[in-house]
Protein backbone atom coordinates (compact mmCIF):
# COMPACT_ATOMS: atom_id res chain seq x y z
CA UNK A 1 0.00 0.00 0.00
CA UNK A 2 1.45 3.26 -0.81
CA UNK A 3 0.02 6.89 -0.48
CA UNK A 4 -0.16 8.81 -3.90
CA UNK A 5 -0.41 12.27 -4.80
CA UNK A 6 -2.24 13.45 -8.36
CA UNK A 7 0.17 16.26 -10.07
CA UNK A 8 -1.17 16.21 -12.83
CA UNK A 9 -3.74 18.49 -14.81
CA UNK A 10 -6.25 15.38 -14.99
CA UNK A 11 -8.02 13.60 -11.98
CA UNK A 12 -6.75 10.04 -10.69
CA UNK A 13 -9.73 8.28 -10.67
CA UNK A 14 -12.18 10.16 -8.22
CA UNK A 15 -8.85 12.10 -6.76
CA UNK A 16 -8.96 15.90 -8.22
CA UNK A 17 -5.62 16.77 -8.87
CA UNK A 18 -3.46 17.97 -5.85
CA UNK A 19 -5.26 15.19 -3.88
CA UNK A 20 -3.30 12.22 -1.85
CA UNK A 21 -4.95 8.36 -1.79
CA UNK A 22 -3.46 5.38 -0.60
CA UNK A 23 -3.66 1.88 -2.81
CA UNK A 24 -2.16 -0.09 -3.92
CA UNK A 25 -1.42 0.35 -7.86
CA UNK A 26 0.13 -2.49 -10.00
CA UNK A 27 3.62 -2.10 -10.60
CA UNK A 28 3.31 -1.21 -14.79
CA UNK A 29 0.32 1.08 -13.68
CA UNK A 30 2.30 2.96 -11.34
CA UNK A 31 5.47 3.35 -13.49
CA UNK A 32 3.20 4.67 -16.24
CA UNK A 33 1.37 6.97 -14.56
CA UNK A 34 4.64 8.53 -12.85
CA UNK A 35 6.35 8.50 -15.74
CA UNK A 36 4.15 11.29 -17.30
CA UNK A 37 3.58 12.75 -14.80
CA UNK A 38 0.00 11.64 -13.62
CA UNK A 39 1.15 10.54 -10.16
CA UNK A 40 4.15 10.51 -7.95
CA UNK A 41 4.50 8.44 -5.11
CA UNK A 42 4.31 10.34 -1.50
CA UNK A 43 5.21 7.38 0.57
CA UNK A 44 5.62 3.99 0.91
CA UNK A 45 4.13 2.28 3.83
CA UNK A 46 5.92 -0.60 4.91
CA UNK A 47 3.62 -3.53 6.87
CA UNK A 48 3.26 -3.01 10.50
CA UNK A 49 5.21 -5.35 13.02
CA UNK A 50 3.18 -7.34 15.01
CA UNK A 51 2.47 -5.98 18.61
CA UNK A 52 4.23 -8.68 20.66
CA UNK A 53 7.56 -7.80 18.73
CA UNK A 54 7.33 -4.42 20.84
CA UNK A 55 6.38 -5.44 23.90
CA UNK A 56 8.55 -6.46 26.98
CA UNK A 57 6.89 -10.31 26.89
CA UNK A 58 9.05 -11.32 23.84
CA UNK A 59 12.41 -10.25 25.15
CA UNK A 60 11.49 -11.29 29.05
CA UNK A 61 10.91 -14.82 27.37
CA UNK A 62 14.35 -14.69 25.50
CA UNK A 63 15.99 -13.50 28.44
CA UNK A 64 14.41 -15.86 31.09
CA UNK A 65 14.52 -19.14 29.42
CA UNK A 66 12.33 -21.97 30.50
CA UNK A 67 14.77 -23.94 32.65
CA UNK A 68 17.76 -21.96 31.85
CA UNK B 1 -40.11 7.58 -20.31
CA UNK B 2 -36.51 9.39 -19.23
CA UNK B 3 -35.03 11.83 -22.03
CA UNK B 4 -31.64 11.56 -21.54
CA UNK B 5 -29.49 14.28 -23.07
CA UNK B 6 -25.24 13.15 -22.80
CA UNK B 7 -23.56 16.12 -21.11
CA UNK B 8 -21.14 15.05 -18.92
CA UNK B 9 -20.14 11.37 -19.94
CA UNK B 10 -17.27 10.39 -17.10
CA UNK B 11 -14.71 8.73 -19.29
CA UNK B 12 -11.62 6.94 -17.55
CA UNK B 13 -8.82 5.79 -19.29
CA UNK B 14 -6.26 3.60 -17.17
CA UNK B 15 -7.30 5.32 -14.09
CA UNK B 16 -6.42 8.90 -15.38
CA UNK B 17 -10.29 10.84 -15.78
CA UNK B 18 -10.44 12.65 -19.12
CA UNK B 19 -13.92 13.44 -18.90
CA UNK B 20 -13.52 16.99 -19.34
CA UNK B 21 -11.81 16.42 -22.78
CA UNK B 22 -14.66 14.16 -24.67
CA UNK B 23 -16.55 15.43 -27.39
CA UNK B 24 -17.85 11.99 -28.48
CA UNK B 25 -18.11 8.35 -26.55
CA UNK B 26 -19.01 4.87 -28.34
CA UNK B 27 -19.30 1.79 -26.38
CA UNK B 28 -19.77 -1.32 -29.09
CA UNK B 29 -20.75 -4.40 -27.90
CA UNK B 30 -20.59 -6.39 -31.07
CA UNK B 31 -20.84 -10.01 -31.97
CA UNK B 32 -20.07 -12.11 -34.98
CA UNK B 33 -23.26 -13.00 -36.75
CA UNK B 34 -22.29 -17.43 -37.33
CA UNK B 35 -25.11 -18.41 -40.12
CA UNK B 36 -25.90 -22.66 -38.97
CA UNK B 37 -28.49 -22.92 -41.49
CA UNK B 38 -28.28 -26.73 -42.32
CA UNK B 39 -29.10 -28.34 -45.65
CA UNK B 40 -32.06 -29.98 -44.98
CA UNK B 41 -33.09 -25.94 -44.63
CA UNK B 42 -35.68 -26.30 -47.59
CA UNK B 43 -37.50 -28.84 -45.65
CA UNK B 44 -37.90 -26.21 -42.90
CA UNK B 45 -39.65 -22.46 -42.87
CA UNK B 46 -37.49 -20.43 -44.83
CA UNK B 47 -35.08 -18.34 -42.86
CA UNK B 48 -31.53 -18.01 -42.02
CA UNK B 49 -30.48 -20.13 -38.65
CA UNK B 50 -27.73 -17.82 -36.71
CA UNK B 51 -25.93 -17.97 -33.44
CA UNK B 52 -23.78 -15.39 -32.07
CA UNK B 53 -20.20 -15.81 -32.48
CA UNK B 54 -16.71 -14.39 -31.18
CA UNK B 55 -17.28 -11.08 -29.47
CA UNK B 56 -15.38 -7.65 -30.72
CA UNK B 57 -15.94 -5.06 -28.48
CA UNK B 58 -14.57 -1.87 -28.84
CA UNK B 59 -14.83 1.49 -26.88
CA UNK B 60 -14.11 4.81 -28.98
CA UNK B 61 -13.57 7.81 -27.80
CA UNK B 62 -13.43 11.38 -29.36
CA UNK B 63 -10.76 13.47 -27.20
CA UNK B 64 -9.74 17.38 -27.46
CA UNK B 65 -6.42 16.76 -28.06
CA UNK B 66 -4.26 18.10 -24.80
CA UNK B 67 -0.60 17.67 -24.83
CA UNK B 68 0.11 18.68 -21.35
CA UNK B 69 2.01 16.69 -19.12
CA UNK B 70 -0.62 13.96 -18.03
CA UNK B 71 -2.89 14.94 -20.62
CA UNK B 72 -4.72 12.94 -23.11
CA UNK B 73 -1.67 13.07 -25.50
CA UNK B 74 0.83 11.59 -22.75
CA UNK B 75 -1.73 9.25 -21.21
CA UNK B 76 -2.63 7.49 -24.85
CA UNK B 77 0.96 7.46 -25.86
CA UNK B 78 2.58 5.84 -23.39
CA UNK B 79 0.03 3.19 -23.18
CA UNK B 80 0.50 2.61 -26.94
CA UNK B 81 4.24 2.95 -26.42
CA UNK B 82 3.84 0.20 -22.95
CA UNK B 83 1.79 -2.25 -25.62
CA UNK B 84 0.09 -3.37 -22.45
CA UNK B 85 -3.52 -3.97 -21.11
CA UNK B 86 -5.24 -1.21 -19.14
CA UNK B 87 -8.44 -0.27 -18.11
CA UNK B 88 -11.68 1.92 -19.81
CA UNK B 89 -14.47 2.92 -17.77
CA UNK B 90 -17.86 4.68 -19.46
CA UNK B 91 -20.75 6.11 -17.30
CA UNK B 92 -22.98 8.19 -19.14
CA UNK B 93 -23.10 10.91 -16.38
CA UNK B 94 -20.58 11.85 -13.72
CA UNK B 95 -22.34 10.38 -10.82
CA UNK B 96 -22.42 7.52 -8.95
CA UNK B 97 -22.81 3.63 -10.78
CA UNK B 98 -26.27 3.31 -10.57
CA UNK B 99 -28.69 0.93 -12.26
CA UNK B 100 -29.56 4.24 -14.25
CA UNK B 101 -26.08 5.03 -14.68
CA UNK B 102 -24.47 2.14 -15.62
CA UNK B 103 -20.67 1.87 -15.98
CA UNK B 104 -18.67 -0.05 -18.70
CA UNK B 105 -15.41 -1.59 -18.44
CA UNK B 106 -13.22 -3.63 -20.26
CA UNK B 107 -9.31 -4.51 -20.58
CA UNK B 108 -7.89 -2.21 -23.94
CA UNK B 109 -4.80 -2.47 -25.57
CA UNK B 110 -3.93 0.27 -27.85
CA UNK B 111 -2.99 -0.66 -31.74
CA UNK B 112 -3.29 2.62 -33.28
CA UNK B 113 -2.27 6.28 -32.42
CA UNK B 114 -2.87 9.06 -33.90
CA UNK B 115 -1.84 12.05 -31.79
CA UNK B 116 -2.42 14.72 -34.73
CA UNK B 117 -5.26 13.86 -36.98
CA UNK B 118 -6.48 17.09 -38.44
CA UNK B 119 -6.73 20.25 -41.35
CA UNK B 120 -5.54 23.16 -40.77
CA UNK B 121 -8.07 25.67 -38.82
CA UNK B 122 -9.76 22.81 -37.35
CA UNK B 123 -10.21 21.88 -33.70
CA UNK B 124 -7.22 19.44 -33.20
CA UNK B 125 -9.61 16.08 -31.72
CA UNK B 126 -8.19 12.51 -31.82
CA UNK B 127 -10.38 9.66 -32.54
CA UNK B 128 -9.63 6.46 -30.32
CA UNK B 129 -10.37 2.95 -30.64
CA UNK B 130 -9.99 0.85 -27.81
CA UNK B 131 -10.36 -2.63 -28.65
CA UNK B 132 -11.10 -4.80 -25.90
CA UNK B 133 -9.07 -8.15 -24.33
CA UNK B 134 -12.17 -10.05 -23.68
CA UNK B 135 -15.30 -8.29 -23.49
CA UNK B 136 -17.21 -5.47 -22.23
CA UNK B 137 -18.53 -5.67 -18.41
CA UNK B 138 -21.68 -3.80 -17.54
CA UNK B 139 -22.06 -2.72 -13.57
CA UNK B 140 -24.69 -1.29 -12.32
CA UNK B 141 -23.25 -1.18 -8.61
CA UNK B 142 -20.54 0.82 -7.21
CA UNK B 143 -16.97 -1.06 -6.39
CA UNK B 144 -18.13 -3.84 -8.16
Amino acid sequence: MKTYKVIGSQPFQRHKPGDEFRAELPEAQENRLVGIGVLEVVSEISPRAPRGDKGGHGRKATSDPEGG
Amino acid sequence: MAILILKEPHVEVDGVDLSDHVTEVHVQREAEDVETTAAVAHLQPLGTKRVQGKRSDMFTIVFQQDFASGSIASVIDALFDSGELFTVSVTPFDDVVSPTNPEYRGQCILTTDSPIDGAVGDLLTVEVDFPVNGIIEKYVTANS
